[in-house]
């Protein structure tokens, strides 16, 4: 039974508080008293070893209630907590409620065996009814104080607008949920647009249900040691539109057809998802029955133990889904499922199936589906659509535990390849699709705007949901046509339509091969001189696309996809799958790694990384890199491991001195001698971005085999002006003469010692600046993939003797 | 020279004879702005710890601290008790095992005091509290420390630097606590919290010169 404390300055005012609490609570309810000072006469004051005490007499992992009166009671009582153990510290609720309402509400609620959560939300409300009998204007503001959060006037406060299109979904939630977990502070939010109650940021569920829309002003409260940097850190996040990519915005459909009637013979309508077509049979999707048998369970610990163990599993099948996705589309994508693994440590999930397994002896597959049901519901019941639909991650995390509880295997499997047929598709079961198999996607149920759609767009399967029970009325194996741009589906189309929607599978496959043909070719001049065309990339899905689009390999592997937006550091293996999931798109066409390439500005959880006022010109890239050797080195091996297998080159981002590319090759030798893998000796080159190296690329030149030049922070270093900063946008042109200069010296020095130069800024992909660059005898440009085909267009009307001209005279 | 286990008993000892001698002075500067309970409730916080001492005599630093710690936070009976409790508290932090406290030590551990004092009280420079004895106190201690001043300048320094914050905090307006409640005229008046960390700074420069 959950216990209360009544901490006050007086001795007789907690024993008096304590009597009227006693009436209604009960006999049996746990209660102590901890006033005055601990002394015969019990002088005024407070007494932190006293309240220590009074704590421990009632306390139980139910839970603890602290009510006190002001000032040095309220030090007091955290002194005594510092003195408890962490787990018991974790179960005492220091209440902001007034004393004797507050003690009053809580007596109430504990006798009705109501949660700590949902006690510390009544009591916050305990000053309602005497406000308004006695017609104080305040009842509002004592329930915008809501759910027992400190909001105290000693709180750090931050106002914001929501900048991202989407709102603050499931992603942009996660991504806020786990910043404030970051930090030793306390941190509730409330959206100030509807004038919501203060909800706890560390709560996953409360902030997705806050209903915090594209434009609506949201309010941070924290408190604690850290709230200042935790403030900070939001601000930063939602400066970078809470993580979301800008572009999301218009893969939302503007308006739901939610007619899905046959509009024409044969023809189903739903909702556009992912646009494409598909051509191929139904193929039903059979779900494994979960029947749950409610049943008492003896040992409630046991059953406790049991829960958190399928807890466990499933964050495990949750991370896998997360490699998976990450590999077969994107880091970002991924990202879904760290909002997963966050609603599996959510307290609002967790604390009331424990509640029910301890105090209602439920077996823990009822209790659990009644917690998953409940939350459902709560966001079933939300006007905003994009809300609504994380019903369906919510039920999608409850079915990989309940798997685990029932032991039954959920994973899918399809009798051949065709059109994927269901009610509804969840993300971990999107994500295990096997693409080989899935031409098209149907469902019954879901939005276009659901993880399930995102994903598919991202998998590029094209899909129609929302369609309704007809569609799941289909025989397996019948033909059928998904449009997923128009959101139609032709059943048994006539051979007519087939050939008419086969004609525009072919046309458009036909235009699009004509206009990638002359990007395979290998880049070189007109007369002759060899340009090497290479694509920048940042996720091992961008590889496919860059090699469509003419890539000769990759100039530049931004290794930073592997370890941002994660709690942990990726391992070796991690790694090194991803460089030969890479290598093995390349098709043994090389890759050149760029070691990681973060600081300040992009913190990882698991780094230690200072405060920096300037974080650009701090300790990021190689700087960090060589302070934390172990972090390094993991990325080394994983490097040393994929050179065995496919072609690699490696570089190190903003060396400044020849000291760090010593350094660093040092301990490349270290990593090849502990895995004892001695050849192959591939390239190991250095970015030149800090100004130093391109001035003095004479010094560097004997120690590397290449340069590769990042125009666009050389850039910003040179000029002194931030790429982002529209007051110096003048400044920021990479297509300057004093940049092309730089570049050619870089060129001559790496010529005098047999060396060669790429470029993997923007500038390589910049048609007014290509000339100049295959000129001055750049040998390889690395561009963004959407670039390689207009660059090589222009590299193969170029002359390379009059470029050289060109380039000599700048 | 550093602070052994005598001098920082000898502290104590000074810090409640110096505490009694101004019990009235500290309790009219309180009731000018607060409950008027600071003197009182700081003379029978001080007294107890006088009556611990005996039992850590032969200790180390940290725990005779951590002694004078405990025995505040349960007979200080006002705000004063939790802060200058887990002053001392977090103070014996870093000094467990130690027997006596280089200036680099108290350094590190009038640091750790300070930090708790603001975690507990989460108050800000200037708020009109003891932090604005503290602090200048600590600063002025670095500072002494980085310029090469024996142990017992620096200590002298330190204190000199806490009595200047104390006056410094006449023309505030109180933020924490009870003062924070008469807002305005709150102004004009010093601030007890920050007189009494000023004589416990004294206190320690006239125990190490004893």
């Amino acid at each position: 039974m959950i216990g209360m404390v009544i901490v006050s300055h007086s001795y007789w005012l907690a024993q008096g508080v304590l009597e009227l609490a006693r009436q209604m609570g009960g006999a049996e309810m746990p209660i102590a008293a901890a006033g005055g000072l601990d002394m015969p006469d019990h002088p005024i004051g407070t007494d932190a070893s006293l309240i220590l005490s009074a704590i421990q007499s009632v306390y139980s992992p139910d839970g603890v209630i602290v009510l006190m009166d002001m000032g040095s009671a309220i030090l007091s009582t955290e002194t005594a907590l510092d003195m408890l153990t962490e787990e018991q510290r974790s179960r005492v609720v220091l209440s902001p409620a007034p004393l004797v309402e507050g003690a009053i509400t809580a007596a109430v609620q504990i006798r009705l065996g109501q949660s700590l959560e949902a006690i510390a939300q009544e009591m916050s409300k305990a000053l309602a009814p005497k406000q308004a009998q006695l017609g104080a204007e305040s009842v509002r503001d004592a329930d915008d104080g809501g759910a027992g959060l400190s909001t105290s006037d000693d709180a750090k406060r931050l106002r914001l607008k929501v900048p991202n299109v989407l709102g603050l979904h499931a992603r942009p939630a996660a991504r806020l949920v786990q910043t404030v977990g970051r930090f030793k502070a306390s941190v509730s939010l409330r959206n100030v647009t509807t004038n919501s109650p203060f909800v706890n940021a560390a709560s996953l569920n409360n902030v997705a249900t806050l209903g915090a829309r594209f434009g609506h002003e949201i309010e941070f409260s924290a408190t604690g040691e850290q709230a200042a940097e935790a403030l900070q850190a939001i601000q930063v996040l939602a400066a970078q539109n809470f993580g979301d990519p800008l572009e999301d915005a218009p893969t939302v459909p503007a308006g739901p057809r939610y007619q899905a009637s046959e509009a024409r013979e044969g023809v189903l309508r739903g909702l556009a998802a992912s646009s494409g077509i598909a051509i191929g049979p139904v193929r039903r999707l059979e779900r494994p029955k979960l029947t749950i048998t409610p049943q008492a369970v003896s040992d409630a610990q046991a059953e406790v133990e049991r829960f958190y163990r399928s807890v466990e599993q499933a964050r495990a099948d949750i991370a896998a889904n997360q490699r998976l996705t990450a590999q077969k589309t994107s880091a970002h994508d991924a990202m879904i499922f760290e909002a997963h693994a966050l609603l599996l440590q959510d307290e609002s999930l967790l604390q009331p199936t424990e509640e029910a397994i301890r105090q209602h002896q439920q077996d823990a597959a009822t209790a659990w589906k009644a917690a998953i049901d409940a939350m459902v519901a709560r966001y079933r019941s939300l006007d905003d659509p994009l809300l609504s639909a994380r019903a369906a991650d919510v039920e999608d995390v409850g079915l990989r535990v309940l798997g685990h509880l029932l032991g039954i295997n959920l994973d899918l499997t399809l009798s051949g390849p065709g059109i994927l047929i269901a009610d509804d598709l969840s993300p971990s079961e999107t994500a295990r699709l096997d693409t080989g198999l899935v031409q098209g996607i149907c469902t019954a149920a879901g939005s276009p705007t659901s993880h399930s759609a995102i994903l598919a767009r991202a998998l590029g399967i094209p899909a129609v949901v929302g369609m309704g029970e007809a569609i799941t009325l289909l025989a397996p194996e019948t033909m059928l046509i998904v449009d997923g741009t128009q959101g139609e589906v032709h059943v048994q189309p006539s051979e007519a339509t087939l050939n008419t929607y086969r004609q525009q599978v072919e046309e458009e496959q036909r235009r699009r091969a004509e206009a990638l043909k002359r990007s395979q070719q290998l880049g070189q001049t007109q007369d002759g001189h060899r340009v090497e065309i290479f694509a920048n990339v940042g996720s091992v899905n961008e590889v496919r696309r860059a090699v469509e689009q003419g890539a000769e390999g990759i100039g530049l592997l931004r290794t930073e996809f592997l370890f941002l937006d994660r709690l942990d550091a990726p391992t070796e293996d991690e790694q090194y799958e991803a460089f030969c999931a890479i290598g093995e798109a390349l098709a043994g066409r090389p890759m050149v790694i760029r070691t990681l390439d973060v600081g300040g500005d992009k913190p990882l959880a698991y780094v230690e990384q200072p405060d920096e006022a300037n974080p650009f010109l701090g300790k990021r890239a190689i700087r960090l890199s060589l302070a934390q050797p172990d972090l390094f080195k993991t990325q080394l091996r994983a490097v040393l491991r994929a050179s065995v297998r496919y072609p690699l080159l490696l570089m190190f981002p903003m060396i400044a001195i020849v000291d760090e590319f010593k350094q660093a090759v040092a301990l490349l030798e270290v990593c090849r001698a502990e895995l004892n893998i001695h050849e192959p000796r591939f390239p190991v080159g250095m970015m030149v971005e800090v100004p130093s190296a391109a001035i003095d690329a004479a010094s560097f030149a004997p120690h590397v085999d290449f340069f590769s030049v990042g125009t666009n922070d050389l850039t910003q270093y040179v000029f002194a002006a931030e790429r982002g900063n529209a007051n110096v946008a003048y400044l920021a042109n990479d297509n300057h003469p004093v940049i092309l200069r730089l570049i050619r010296q870089v060129v001559e020095a790496a010529k005098q010692h047999g060396k060669w130069v790429g470029v993997c800024g923007e500038l390589a992909g910049d048609l007014n600046a290509v000339q100049a660059l295959v000129g001055m005898g750049v040998r390889e440009l690395s561009m963004s993939a959407s670039r390689i085909p207009a660059i090589k267009e222009a590299v193969f009307a170029l002359n390379y003797e009059q470029s050289r001209e060109i380039a000599a005279r700048l | 020279m550093t602070l052994s286990r005598d001098v920082l008993i000898r502290w104590m000892q000074l810090f409640a004879q110096s505490i009694e001698a101004n019990k009235d002075y500290l309790t009219d500067l309180d009731s000018a702005i607060g409950d008027a309970d600071h003197g009182a409730n700081m003379h029978r916080g001080m007294q107890a710890v006088l009556s611990k001492l005996p039992t850590v005599a032969e200790s180390d630093i940290g725990s005779i601290l951590k002694t004078v710690g405990m025995t505040l936070v349960s007979t200080v009976g006002g705000a004063s008790g939790p802060l200058y409790g887990t002053f001392f508290i977090q103070m014996a932090s870093g000094a467990s095992n130690k027997m006596e406290l280089t200036l680099e030590d108290y350094i590190n551990a009038l640091q750790a005091g300070i930090n708790g004092i603001v975690m507990r009280g989460k108050a800000h420079l200037q708020d009109k509290t003891m932090l604005d004895a503290l602090q200048p106190a600590l600063d002025a201690l670095k500072q002494a420390a980085e310029s090469g001043a024996s142990l017992q300048d620096a200590l002298e320094q330190s204190a000199a630097a806490a009595a200047a914050g104390r006056d410094a905090t006449t023309p505030l307006l109180a933020r924490k606590g009870r003062a924070s409640y008469l807002g305005d005229r709150s102004i004009g008046h010093q601030d007890p919290g920050a007189t009494s960390s000023h004589l416990l700074l004294q206190s320690l420069v006239d125990a190490v010169k004893a």
